[in-house]
């Protein structure tokens, strides 16, 4: 078991829009991280029973999972993949919290004044890479650089564990898109953070 | 993730009910029956896949009684069994569970509650006859392995249904566990079981509330039977079962009360209070019957106010009235809050709203020390 001693405790509230696409990349982290001995929470709320209906999910990683309520009253950082739904998420965000979003379709601008994000064109680069379902695989990997909380093997070993066994064919792209998106994250912490 | 009779040590990020029924077929469960409605659905399918690979049976019932039924079956022949549902389900197997305390079968129940407003359907029964129901709340997943395994162990015991009451938020969220399984004491003989052993002796063993016995072997009939069951959950009642978690209670002035997930949420408030220099603590039945009366009453002892918080309409309330140390100093502040979709918790289950209800009620704090 994979042990980092330097992996950061963390929190995150995950919005987007329903299909699957946000409790897939949640429970990616979720397992990951669990893969390297840490300790986790996961809970998801998802509206509705059509798609396009709120699809949200908390995840807790380190010492405070333990305590840590289902329905978090304050998060230290959010992944927004679209705007909708983000505005009681945004209110929870803790000062000094941070947002990474996704750029295709959330600006800085439609964020509350003062708020710290990183934005990554999720969808323009799941076209990229041929498939535009990855955008929640490659932000989610993006995260993860950012944070430096896994590795990007533990997400792809989490992601392969999680692939029903109808979807074994998007293995090896969902792979490509982790490590893309593992990259790109790198990339964005190397510049300084407006 | 294949069962194993023993269950895993290694930590795995799973679901309540994934975690919930690992930890019964650790605890040797292997007959399950029940009718799918959220949020229990997952618990029964996750039974469905994992029973088979043991060697036990899991059946999809056409009903909730049907599968109550199936498993007092079960039991009565000696296989560990349990069924479940939501308070709705829990609702039809009123009967069932009664005749199973009457009748001495074991077996556990799981509430997979939609919110919390089973208390009372679990303390009070829904039943007919002089019974009682163990059952136990836990407030997370990792502790609803612990007490999944306990309730097998007791319902074996005690020859009794018991009650696992969950709601959503312990059925669905995931959390590192293991699934472990826990040792116990050693059982009293099984000679109850309707295992054949018996048959053709002219003693052959009943399962009858009535306990009329045959002509050649008569049994203490309805009166002597409905005594001594009685007697006997008494003696449970008194035998120390009771469990209950104190948190910060040591100088507490406000002794806040709470059981299952809402309680989580209670002592969130708790420590943000307490650092705001309010001595406020928390007392969590864990076993919902045997209440854990006498701790309670030295938990309140002195308190200047008792606030009890369960979402529902006031259930767990009348046993806190009847032992808090003074009944005046019982104050609820919980509530009916149900989300629109009526299967999760509502707005009020939200440590901000928790802790607008709780400070409505405090005194102005000392300056923090």
């Amino acid at each position: 078991m994979e042990q980092r001693r330097q992996a950061p405790d963390l929190d995150l509230v995950v919005v987007g829009i329903g299909g699957q696409g946000v409790q897939l990349m949640s429970k990616m982290l979720a397992q990951a991280a669990t893969a390297e001995g840490r300790d986790v929470l996961m809970s998801s709320e998802i509206g509705g029973e059509m798609r396009g209906g709120p699809s949200l999910a908390s995840v807790v990683i380190g010492r405070r999972a333990r305590r840590a309520l289902p329905i978090l009253p304050s998060v230290g950082s959010l992944i927004l993949m679209t705007t909708e739904y983000s505005a009681d998420p945004l209110s929870r965000l803790r000062h000094g919290g941070w947002v990474l979003r996704n750029s295709t379709l959330v600006s800085d601008d439609d964020l509350p004044d003062g708020t710290t994000s990183l934005g990554v064109p999720v969808i323009d680069v799941a076209r990229q890479l041929g498939s535009p379902q990855v955008a929640g695989l490659v932000m989610m990997s993006a995260y993860a650089a950012v944070t430096d909380v896994v590795s990007a093997d533990s997400l792809v070993a989490a992601m392969e564990g999680l692939v029903p066994p109808y979807r074994r064919q998007h293995v090896e792209s969902n792979a490509r898109a982790i490590h893309h998106g593992h990259e790109l994250g790198r990339q964005l912490t190397k510049e300084p953070v407006a | 993730m294949t069962a194993t009779t023993t269950g895993s040590p290694q930590r795995r990020l799973l679901e309540g009910n994934h975690a919930i029924a690992e930890a019964a077929v650790a605890a040797g469960c292997r007959f399950f029956a029940g009718y799918p409605m959220s949020p229990f659905t997952s618990l029964l399918e996750h039974m469905s896949r994992l029973l088979p690979e043991v060697g036990g049976t899991c059946i999809n019932a056409e009903s909730e009684i049907e599968g109550v039924n199936m498993a007092l079956g079960a039991a009565a022949a000696g296989a560990r069994a349990a069924t479940g549902s939501c308070g709705q389900g829990l609702a039809l197997m009123q009967e069932a569970i009664a005749e199973m305390a009457l009748n001495e079968t074991p077996c556990v129940v799981f509430n997979m509650m939609r919110g919390q407003q089973d208390y009372h359907q679990a303390t009070r029964g829904g039943g007919w006859g002089d019974y009682r129901t163990i059952a136990m709340a836990p407030k997370d997943v990792a502790e609803a392995v612990e007490l999944t395994q306990d309730l097998f162990d007791l319902a074996e015991r005690h020859r009794a249904p018991v009650l696992l009451l969950g709601d959503h938020l312990v059925a669905e969220t995931h959390e590192a566990v293991s699934t472990t399984s826990r040792e116990y004491e050693e059982l009293p003989p099984r000679d109850w079981v309707l295992d054949g052993s018996s048959s053709g002796t002219g003693r052959s063993r009943q399962v009858w509330t009535w306990a009329m016995g045959k002509a050649n072997d008569p049994g203490p009939g309805p009166d002597g039977q409905w005594r001594r069951i009685a007697a006997k959950f008494a003696e449970i009642e008194a035998s120390g079962l009771a469990r209950h978690e104190a948190y910060r209670l040591e100088d507490a002035d406000t002794v806040v009360v709470a059981w299952g997930s809402p309680a989580k949420f209670v002592a969130h408030v708790v420590d943000e209070l307490r650092d705001e220099g309010h001595r406020v603590g928390l007392f969590r039945p864990i076993t919902l019957w045997p209440f854990p009366g006498p701790a309670l009453r030295e938990a309140t002892r002195g308190a200047a106010r008792v606030l009890v918080f369960e979402v529902n309409a006031g259930q767990m309330l009348d046993d806190v009235r009847i032992h808090a140390d003074d009944r005046d100093a019982v104050e609820f502040v919980g509530g009916v809050s149900i989300h629109e979709g009526g299967m999760n918790f509502g707005p009020l289950l939200d440590a901000p709203r928790v802790r607008e209800r709780i400070v409505e009620h405090l005194p102005t704090p000392a300056a923090p020390a």
